[in-house]
This record gives structure tokens, C-alpha cells and sequence, in this order.
């Protein structure tokens, strides 16, 4: 529950103007939910958009998920985890975090993933760079992933912007000539001045997020994974990430892309992907995907301010009978008062 | 698998085995751990006036106060079996000062380098790799030292020093498998790490690196004493550089068939523990 007052906010925020548009749309959504249920929809993408991006179908698919769930353990304790090593797991609670989850992303396209909090955005990403393993199903990935997640994490405090360059590239699988290569367009794109050779334990959060940023965007990757964390820095570092992304859309790199924030999304992305509760709740053309969401989140909205309306009628009888009540002994009293007063 | 392009990732016909799987995710990696296993040196001792020297002056300084305890402080005979005993010691502690290195070091490594495992695709066995790699290279450094010291005192060079190469490389390999199993267990439960570094301390005394294991009078702790691999490095070095005798020779047999066997059953412990765990880790670091 506490999830939905955070996504109510996020939506407060970003979508005041979507409001009508929901509204408009809500009667087409509301059937689309209703079989949704059984099974999810998949809603082949449409090529022509006024876009930037370019899908190139007939290629072999970027990312390739096929039935993949993922259930993560739940250790009682630091003790229960050390006993687990040995047990295979066995009895330990799970979290559904993935439930059947298949979808196919072709080279070019540009995917937005929407769903609340919890619903598995996040894990899906991680499995996409590499870095969480599915409990059932298969992951494929063809091409070089570059992640904007967590941009400020994994740099060597010790060592200098340059160096940490260096090392990210190594670690990314780059050649010494490539790195070389893609250097200065970093250096240049961090613009952090001299303080690109100083250690980046001295850096303040927001060069971290710049110098992460700049090696990511230019690494040339074949896949970009972007994560919301973007909103870090000042509004012209924003405005150069946000052109730089572009351009890459351009140049025909798979996006995808996860964000709370309705306006971003229709702008950057020609294909959604709704999650709800661990599986595809609808996959296909942006706006319609969205307008579910959105007609989805304006419903919990709904059940929500209509409890606390509930409530606070309650709340409000509850105030009145006591003040009644009150009232009503008080005049007691002052009869009981009264009528001593007249006997003696 | 029908591409082999170097950016393709797959969950998909998996190895059987964790070691076909530590296989795989050394193929065509050797440049790129070569470079790490430098790096991870230099930045150990970075920021350090002294640098890299950190790692001679180290293991100089404990050789040092361990003479100093036994020879001035104890006062034993001075020598072991004819051998005086700094540099009986000496020969006992640089491979020593690796195997603790690598034991350690290779237990500590995935969870010292988790941005590698937790922001990053990056395979868990290169981690194990390089750590014992960066740790191979100082004990080159403290090999050669030692090399010196033992022609300037009369020791070498012999014949016989051409084993070290057959002991370095398998006390590499031998160690560079237990971290199979250490490395993912120490990442996934903390306690399993503390473990290992108490074992440690106890470990340098029981192994024979300031006395001689062949000499012991009780004759079921001698034999008891080929159960450790450590003793098997140890005074491996010291039959390479102070005995000058043959690995193989017959009296020693039953040393290396104890040693071997426990390999084999390392690499499948290893292998097993390597493939469960590493799914997991990722979301337990």
C-alpha cells in the first residue's frame, strides 16, 4: 500500500495535463483490462511514428526473454543463509519477483517499461545487463549493453576520473585503442575540468553521476538501459543527457527505458511495456499501453480516495455522536444542578 | 550457439558442469585479466608514499621479527636439520606469504570487488583469477629476492631449482581452485569469511614454515601432516631451493598421491559450489 502513495505523487507531479486524456480513454481501457486478466495481450508494434527511432524487424532480436521468472530467497537470517549453502535451498522462503515474463525487442526499437513499484522492472533490467540470473526461463542479449543505472556506483575511489575511464572500458570488454579512442569524447562530455585527473573519492555526487553518464553514452553501445536515475544534475546536464540519448536513438541503438514520468516515456519510446505484479500486463504501442497505466493507476487513485472519503464520514459521525453525547450530559448535569439548587 | 560475437549473453544451453562454466568465461580472456590483475595491483598501493614497495617491505618485516623471536628471543639451537634458520624460515615463508595471500585475498575477492558482480556482467571466476594472479606477481618479486639471498649465502643455484617452476605453477592452480569453492561461499554468508580468516592464523603454526614437518618423532602426526597442501608447497620449496632433491623421488610418494587426491576432490567441490552459487550472489551482495 505504501507503494501506490508514492506512484500517486510521481503521477501528481508529471501528469496533471494527462488527466483528460486518461479520462477520454478509459472506456477502451477498462475492456482491454478486463481479459487482461486471463492472459496478457500482445499488441504487435506498428512501424510508422513521427519517431527518431528506426526498428529493423527483419534482424535477429536484440533481447530475447522466454518464460523467465525469477523468485528471490528470502533468508530468515544470517544463519538460515549459511545453512541454505549447504540445503540447496530448500525451505526457504521465496518472492515472486517474475512471473512468465516473454517478450522479443528488435534492433532499433525504443521500449518504455511502466508498471508500480515492485512490479519487476527493475529485476528485468538487471537481467538484461548481466547482473541478476533467471530462476526459470532463458535471456538472450545480442549487442553491447550500456546501463544508466546507478551511475555515481562502482568507481575506484583512489583512482582518477582518467583511470576510472580505463578501468570501465577494461571491464567492459573494450580494446586499450578503443578506450584510447573514446577518451577524450568522455573527458570532453564530463566536462569536469581539471578535476578529471584528481581521485574521484574527492568528486561530489553530481560529477560522479556526469563522469558515469559520459562513459556509458559513449562506449557505442548496441543497447542502452536507462533507469530514471537520470533526473540527477542540474537542468543543462539534463537537457545534454536527454540530446545525447536521442542521438543514439538516431543512430539505431535498442533503448529501454524505465520511468515514472508519462511525459518522458511518450517522448523517448514507441513501444511499452506494462508490468503488473511480476508479469506482462500489456505489451505494445506507447500510448495505448500508457493510457492503461495510467487508467490503472487513476483507479487505485480512486478505491483510495474513496476509503479515506469512507473514513473520514465515519471519522466525522463519530466526532458528532460524541459531541452529542456530550452536549446531552452536560444538560443532565445542569438539570441535576438546577433542581438541587431548588431543594435547598 | 550460433554467434560467437563477443557481445552475446545467453542463459540458454548452459554447461553441465562449473567447471565447463569457469572454462567458457575464461575463453579469450586472458588479455583482459592479465590487465586487471596489473591494475588491481597498482591500485591496492595506491595512494601510499612507499607504493609498491609495501609489498617487499611487508613480509620483510615479519620474516624479520619471527627470526628475531626464535633465534634471539628463544634461543634455540640456531639451526634446523643443518640448516641455519633464517633461512630455513625464509624458504617456508615466501611461499607462505602467497598461499595466505591467495587464501584470503581469493576468498575475500568477489565480495571486495562486488560492483563487478552487482553493476556490472562480469563473470565471477575472472574476479577469482585476477586477485590470485596480482598476488602471484609480488610473490615473483619476493621469489626472486629470496633467489638472491640464498646464491649470496652459498645455497643456489642448483639443478634442482628448476622445480620451482612446477611448484609455483601448481601451488597457483591449487590455490586458484579452492577459491572456486572459498570465494562464492565468503560472498554469500559473511560468517563463512570470518571462518576462513581464523583458520588462517592456526594454519601458519600448524604448517611446517618455522619447523620441519619430516622430523617429527610421533610418526602418525608426520603422516597426518601430508594432509596439508600447505606443508606440500612449503617444503616443496625447500627440497627446490636447501635440499636439492627430486619431487618425485620415492620417498616422497605417498605425499604427492595424498596431494593429487585432494586436488581432484577440490576441482568437484569447486565446480558444484561455483555453478549453485552463482546465480545467488547477485542478489545477496
Amino acid at each position: 500500500m505504501e507503494n501506490n502513495s508514492d506512484m500517486i505523487k510521481e503521477k501528481n507531479t508529471s501528469g496533471t495535463e494527462q488527466t483528460e486524456n486518461t479520462n477520454a480513454e478509459k472506456n477502451k481501457s477498462t475492456e482491454v483490462q478486463a481479459d487482461e486478466k486471463k492472459k496478457p495481450i500482445v499488441v504487435e508494434p506498428k512501424v510508422e511514428y513521427d519517431r527518431v527511432s528506426n526498428p529493423r524487424y527483419d534482424e535477429e532480436p536484440a533481447v530475447v526473454f522466454e518464460n523467465v521468472s525469477k523468485r528471490y530467497f528470502l533468508y530468515a537470517s544470517d544463519k538460515a543463509r549459511f545453512k541454505a549453502m549447504f540445503t540447496s535451498n530448500r525451505g526457504v522462503k521465496e518472492h515472486p519477483a517474475l512471473e512468465n515474463v516473454s517478450f522479443k525487442i528488435y534492433p532499433g526499437e525504443s521500449v518504455g517499461f511502466v508498471g508500480r513499484n515492485g512490479a519487476g522492472k527493475s529485476t528485468i533490467l538487471k537481467m538484461i545487463t548481466g547482473v541478476s540470473y533467471p530462476s526459470s526461463g532463458d535471456v538472450t542479449v545480442r549487442g553491447k549493453v550500456a546501463a544508466l543505472l546507478e551511475l555515481t556506483a562502482g568507481f575506484y575511489p583512489d583512482m582518477t576520473g582518467r583511470e576510472n575511464i580505463g578501468m570501465k572500458g577494461l571491464i567492459l570488454g573494450l580494446t586499450e585503442g578503443e578506450i584510447e579512442d573514446i577518451e577524450d569524447d568522455i573527458v570532453e562530455f564530463a566536462d569536469l575540468g581539471e578535476y578529471i585527473d584528481q581521485p574521484v573519492r574527492t568528486y561530489s555526487s553530481g560529477m560522479k553521476t556526469r563522469l558515469g553518464f559520459a562513459i556509458n553514452i559513449n562506449i557505442r553501445p548496441d543497447i542502452l538501459v536507462v533507469d530514471e536515475a537520470l533526473s540527477v544534475g542540474d537542468a543543462r546536464f539534463r537537457k545534454k543527457c536527454n540530446r545525447a540519448i536521442k542521438e543514439l536513438i538516431k543512430t539505431g541503438v535498442t533503448v529501454l527505458f524505465v520511468s515514472h514520468s508519462i511525459e518522458s516515456l511518450r517522448e523517448t519510446c514507441d513501444r511499452g511495456i506494462y508490468l503488473k505484479d511480476g508479469s506482462v500486463a500489456l505489451d505494445g504501442e506507447i500510448n495505448q499501453v500508457l493510457a492503461t497505466y495510467s487508467a490503472d493507476i487513476e483507479k487505485i487513485r480512486q478505491i483510495r480516495r474513496e476509503k479515506r472519503e469512507a473514513r473520514k464520514k465515519k471519522l466525522e459521525r463519530r466526532r458528532k455522536r460524541r459531541a452529542e453525547k456530550a452536549a446531552r450530559e452536560a444538560k443532565q448535569a445542569l438539570a441535576l444542578q438546577n433542581s438541587d439548587e431548588a431543594q435547598t | 550457439m550460433a554467434e560467437q560475437s563477443e557481445y552475446f549473453y545467453t542463459t540458454k544451453h548452459e554447461e553441465k558442469t562449473g567447471i565447463g562454466i569457469i572454462i567458457r568465461e575464461h575463453k579469450g580472456q586472458g588479455k583482459k585479466i592479465l590487465r586487471l590483475s596489473v591494475s588491481h595491483l597498482v591500485k591496492k598501493y595506491k595512494g601510499a608514499l612507499l607504493g609498491p614497495l609495501w609489498a617487499v617491505i611487508k613480509p620483510s618485516f615479519t620474516l624479520f621479527i619471527l627470526w628475531f623471536a626464535f633465534d634471539i628471543g628463544i634461543r634455540g639451537s640456531g639451526t634446523v636439520d643443518g640448516y641455519p634458520r633464517f633461512v630455513f624460515m625464509l624458504t617456508g615463508y615466501v611461499p607462505w606469504f602467497y598461499i595466505s595471500e591467495a587464501i584470503l585475498g581469493g576468498a575475500r575477492s568477489i565480495r571486495n570487488n562486488r560492483q563487478y558482480v552487482t553493476k556490472l556482467s562480469f563473470p565471477m571466476s575472472n574476479i577469482m583469477t585476477f586477485t590470485n594472479l596480482s598476488a602471484l606477481f609480488v610473490h615473483f618479486i619476493l621469489c626472486i629476492i629470496m633467489y638472491v639471498v640464498l646464491i649470496v649465502m652459498g645455497y643456489c643455484p642448483g639443478i634442482y631449482n628448476i622445480q620451482f617452476f612446477y611448484y609455483c605453477v601448481l601451488m597457483f592452480v591449487f590455490f586458484w581452485i579452492l577459491t572456486w569453492t572459498t570465494a562464492p561461499m565468503a560472498a554469500f554468508s559473511i560468517d563463512f569469511e570470518n571462518l576462513v580468516s581464523s583458520i588462517m592464523t592456526g594454519m601458519f603454526w600448524l604448517s611446517g614454515i618455522v619447523w620441519n614437518t619430516y622430523t617429527v618423532e610421533n610418526d602418525t602426526i608426520r603422516r597426518i601432516m601430508y594432509f596439508n597442501p600447505i606443508n606440500y608447497f612449503v617444503n616443496g620449496y625447500r627440497k627446490t631451493f636447501l635440499y636439492g632433491e627430486f619431487i618425485f623421488e620415492r620417498k616422497y610418494m605417498w605425499e604427492n598421491i595424498i596431494f593429487f587426491t585432494e586436488m581432484i576432490i577440490l576441482i568437484f567441490l569447486g565446480s558444484h559450489f561455483y555453478k549453485k552459487l552463482r546465480k545467488l550472489i547477485p542478489d545477496v551482495l
